[in-house]
């Protein structure tokens, strides 16, 4: 029995639907601006990927925390098209997501003049178990937030648990929203947001040579894993997980570990388990952050498993065209890994345009590369020092 | 299974700086981060582990508080009463934004107790931290801590040392249950 993922349901800047996405991936198209649902006056940086329906930006008020409202919105995509509720009993149903900082409404806190516990403040655990409440999810709700690993192991975990039968079904994933006054200006004094000069759509550059930090962005993407033999005929997965691997470096809050040493055991550890070679994997969709330091950190984790060979095998990284989702970024990543899977390529980075010496991977540009792929790493690391590797296969049956 | 739990008072001392290893990382610690490094210090010197020992932690739902009330205590002694972005960024350091990250606390423990296995970050439930412990990789013992920030500042920790096949049948499985009380039921 394998562990499958067999339906999406998703809010990205990419679109509010599978299909929307699935679409915006295949042209390309920049989703990253400058922001329109804050007021951005006196921000030292504007861009952000942040949700849109059919190109446009999906406003809400500043009451609403944007990562549960969509989170919502993919729950009701996916039931729509899943079923879930009628295929599984509630406490056979699980909710295991990776989330973020949760969402403090200082404008509304500072106009009332007065502090009190919870005031603005809405919180990511409770409002997701309300939640998992209204969509008849009985058996756990489970948040996970490792920063930008948090999807990554909140589907590790869901793999891991099916694999054992500790659930009937999970709807994993992740939702954060980084459009957020105290997210977005926190990122900013952290120093890790792009500084190039130029237009919002075209500051994320992984992987580039003259990339200058990232760009922050938001998402919401629920979805369902379940053992292959839970499957109804009639329905086919969209892709088979295999392998989930996760260490630690211990080193640094801020950096990579330049060796990219510990994160390479997370890769040997998700490819052990998946019962593949190195050689067995035909592209690699990394974490590329577009920061400074992510790129030569992930080329040199790489390089220690895959040898020379790295230099060879293609390389994707969604955020030059939608940002950095932190605590969704994995999830939203996963659509980027269907889409190879089932359209045989692997998509050009966005944004990417000039080589860097210190990470002189296999860069996609204008076209996609029709390949067979049957395998596909996915990489993810975070702020803190987590590293994720999910081995992600074609369905075969 | 091994476990330990402790509480300390709003107002209590918690005494990790001269233990710590990476003092300059201290002014990113909360009083979470400070209670949980001290008492997995004590508890890992009396149960060392190998490096690669998974670590899975979680931390309570009202652990923002305590950042959001020194942004707003911020602003109202600046004198603004209306949200400014250049005001906010003037006023905040960076360290708020790493008080704020959740899986900061864990971060901290790997790096002084050189941890770099399996982990998980976890918010608030007890059922999440078991079942990422249940389904680690390992038939050896894993490291399974919560902590517990209260709004007026007192502070719960725990830690346990357990193997996973131990955790199967607890009765927080499934549970909305905080993670801390897996540990105040050790006690």
């Amino acid at each position: 029995m394998s562990v499958v993922i067999t339906g999406i349901g998703a809010c990205s800047p990419l679109g509010c639907s599978f299909q929307e996405s699935m679409e915006t991936l295949r042209k390309g198209l920049p989703c990253v601006d400058d922001i329109e649902n804050l007021d951005t006056r006196g921000f030292p940086v504007k861009a952000a990927g942040e949700i849109r329906r059919a190109g446009k930006v999906v406003k809400t008020s500043r009451e609403i925390d944007r990562k549960i409202y969509f989170f919502d919105k993919a729950l009701e995509q996916l039931e729509s098209t899943t079923a879930f509720r009628e295929r599984y009993r509630a406490d056979q149903l699980l909710l295991n997501i990776g989330g973020g900082v949760d969402y403090f409404d200082i404008e509304t806190v500072l106009q009332q003049k007065s502090f009190s516990p919870g005031a603005g403040h809405h919180k990511m655990a409770s409002d997701m178990r309300g939640l998992a409440r209204k969509w008849g999810i009985a058996a756990g709700s489970h948040i996970f937030a490792s920063a930008c690993t948090a999807s990554a192991q909140a589907i590790g975990l869901s793999f891991r648990m099916l694999k054992r039968g500790l659930a009937g079904a999970i709807i994993s994933g992740g939702s954060d929203s980084m459009i957020s006054y105290t997210n977005y200006l926190g990122f900013c004094s952290l120093g890790t947001l792009s500084s190039s000069s130029d237009p919002s759509p075209f500051k994320c550059k992984p992987c580039d040579l003259e990339s200058s930090g990232t760009v922050l962005s938001e998402a919401s993407v629920a979805i369902l894993m379940e053992n292959s033999g839970n499957v109804p005929d009639n329905v086919t997965p969209l892709a088979e997980i295999t392998g989930y691997g996760c260490t630690m470096d211990a080193m640094s809050v801020t950096d990579p570990d330049p060796s990219g040493l510990t994160a390479a055991k997370a890769v040997r550890a998700a490819l052990e388990e998946a019962s593949l070679s190195p050689d067995d994997i035909d592209c690699i969709h990394l974490h590329g952050t577009g920061t400074i330091k992510c790129a030569p950190s992930e080329y040199n984790c790489l390089r220690e498993v895959f040898g020379p060979r790295i230099d060879s095998i293609p390389v994707y990284s969604m955020k030059g065209q939608v940002g950095h989702s932190i605590g969704a970024c994995t999830a939203v990543e996963i659509l980027g890994v269907v889409y190879s899977l089932q359209n045989q390529v692997v998509l050009p980075t966005v944004n990417f345009r000039t080589p860097n010496p210190a990470a002189p991977f296999r860069m996609v540009t204008e076209v996609p590369l029709e390949i067979p792929v049957r395998n596909i790493l996915k990489l993810n690391s975070a702020f803190g020092g987590h590293n994720t590797a999910l081995i992600i296969r074609k369905w075969e049956k | 299974m091994k476990a330990v739990y402790r509480s300390f008072g709003a107002y209590e001392e918690i005494p990790v700086l001269p233990l710590l290893k990476k003092r300059k990382l201290f002014k990113y610690y909360n009083r979470e981060s400070m209670a949980a490094v001290l008492v997995a210090d004590g508890f890992l010197k009396a149960n060392p582990v190998p490096g690669d020992t998974a670590f899975f932690y979680a931390s309570a739902e009202v652990e923002n508080y305590s950042v959001f009330r020194d942004i707003y205590d911020r602003y109202l002694q600046s004198g603004m009463e209306e949200f400014d972005a250049a005001g906010y960024i003037a006023m905040t350091p960076p360290q708020s934004q790493f008080k704020m990250m959740r899986n900061m606390v864990s971060c901290f423990i790997s790096i002084e107790n050189e941890l770099r296995g399996d982990n998980n970050i976890i918010v608030d439930s007890a059922s999440a931290l078991l079942y990422s412990a249940i389904t680690a990789r390992t038939e050896s013992e894993v490291l399974l801590g919560a902590g517990f920030l209260h709004y007026d500042g007192s502070v719960e920790s725990g830690f346990a040392l357990a193997r996973p096949d131990e955790l199967l049948h607890n009765p927080l499985l499934g549970t909305d249950a905080p993670a801390i009380e897996f540990f105040r039921k050790c006690q």
